[in-house]
């Protein structure tokens, strides 16, 4: 039981920190609640059963990078569109606007 | 008596003229997604008006882009481009596009309006599994009150909302993928919110699909749209079969009051 708690801590908490890496660091919270809680469940059984407290110390590490990682990116990662990103859009909006004026010029308007 | 009450509420939907947009005007939206609970920002909308000259005419540019935010360009990029060129006084849209790149999706609609004749030449792009393009050409009979997605977003803002009563109900018909289909727009009530231009008094929308629809059955949308005569759309909800999200307002320059 104990070793199963730890392998499913430490896939949790491996979990996280590579979550909290990419863009989807807001749900990295969802493993990393998981890897506490069963870190806290782990510190209990390894306290009853007498054996050592290494593995609970590395899931918290591991969950406390996690978690560093996620405020930083709450914090400090703003929602903003790349330079790049709005010249690609200008560059098809210009493109699509100077098509559609010749395809304007060839249709019948005529306002009501 | 209801004849005549009929002719004004089909007239009022077809012919209404054209009290809140102006060229210039310039909304920017922020884009989120829910992931199990937590909601994300994913992309930038803009939604602009511009005045645009023909040889013959002076026609308003209905654009609404679509970009990603940088943190999620590698993963998932998103360029969207939907834009309508209407007349300015009915928003009687004349030309439609819509080009999106979603993911390495790539689809291309145009549509062609002749209003007189009630028909709609439209053209369709999309890339094979070998990256070739191929086109379909079509043309399309239309009813009466048929516009565009874009046009029947700004349509919509020109709804005599303030005389609605709660429960009241208003029907768009819009092609979309060259298949016609009606939204109802039901007036949910008036809601004050806070939002990045203001605490805002706003016409609480409710809008919902037809079961049919291309984005699924168990679509629902609620926007809430400003009590002024900006009509200004701050806020957004969405539900689709994949999940839910919502569209909030960053800015909203140039407008017309």
């Amino acid at each position: 039981m104990r070793h199963f708690i730890k392998i499913i801590a430490f896939i949790a908490a491996i979990l996280a920190l590579v979550l909290a890496v990419t863009p989807l660091s807001n749900i990295a919270l969802f493993p990393l609640l998981l890897a506490i809680t069963l870190s806290i469940l782990l510190y209990i059984l390894s306290k009853k059963q007498d054996k050592s407290n290494k593995p609970v110390q590395y899931i918290l590490l591991l969950s406390a990078v996690a978690l560093g990682f996620m405020i930083y990116k709450s914090l400090f990662t703003e929602a903003i569109v790349k330079e790049e990103a709005q010249e690609e859009m200008n560059i098809k909006e210009q493109e699509s606007q100077e098509e559609s004026l010749k395809e304007l010029e060839a249709l019948d308007i005529d306002f009501e | 008596m209801r004849l005549l009450l009929l002719f004004l509420l089909v007239n009022s939907l077809l012919f209404a003229q054209n009290k809140t947009i102006t060229s210039g005007e310039k909304l920017v939206f922020t884009a989120s997604y829910n992931m199990s609970g937590i909601l994300t920002d994913i992309a930038e909308v803009t939604m602009q008006v511009n005045e645009v000259k023909t040889s013959k005419s002076t026609l308003l540019h209905l654009k609404t882009t679509a970009v990603t935010y940088s943190k999620w360009d590698n993963f998932f990029k998103i360029r969207d481009l939907y834009e309508s060129y209407v007349s300015p006084t009915y928003l009687t849209p004349y030309l439609y596009k819509r080009d999106i790149d979603e993911g390495g999706y790539y689809k291309f609609m145009q549509y062609n309006f002749n209003p007189k004749t009630k028909t709609v030449n439209s053209l369709m792009r999309k890339k094979n599994s070998k990256g070739e393009f191929w086109e379909e050409r079509k043309t399309l009979t239309i009813g009466a009150n048929t516009n565009d997605l874009v046009t029947t977003l700004y349509k919509l803002r020109n709804l005599d909302i303030d005389k609605a009563k709660t429960n009241d109900t208003s029907q768009f018909t819009i092609l979309f993928d060259n298949k016609e289909f009606t939204v109802s727009v039901k007036m949910l009530g008036k809601e004050t919110i806070n939002t990045a231009i203001g605490r805002k008094e706003c016409y609480k929308l409710g809008i919902s699909l037809p079961r049919n629809n291309e984005l699924g059955k168990n679509s629902d949308f609620v926007l809430w749209l400003t009590a002024d005569a900006n009509k200004i759309p701050v806020y957004g909800k969405f539900k689709i079969p994949v999940g839910n999200g919502e569209l909030k307002i960053k800015s909203a320059t140039g407008l017309m009051h």
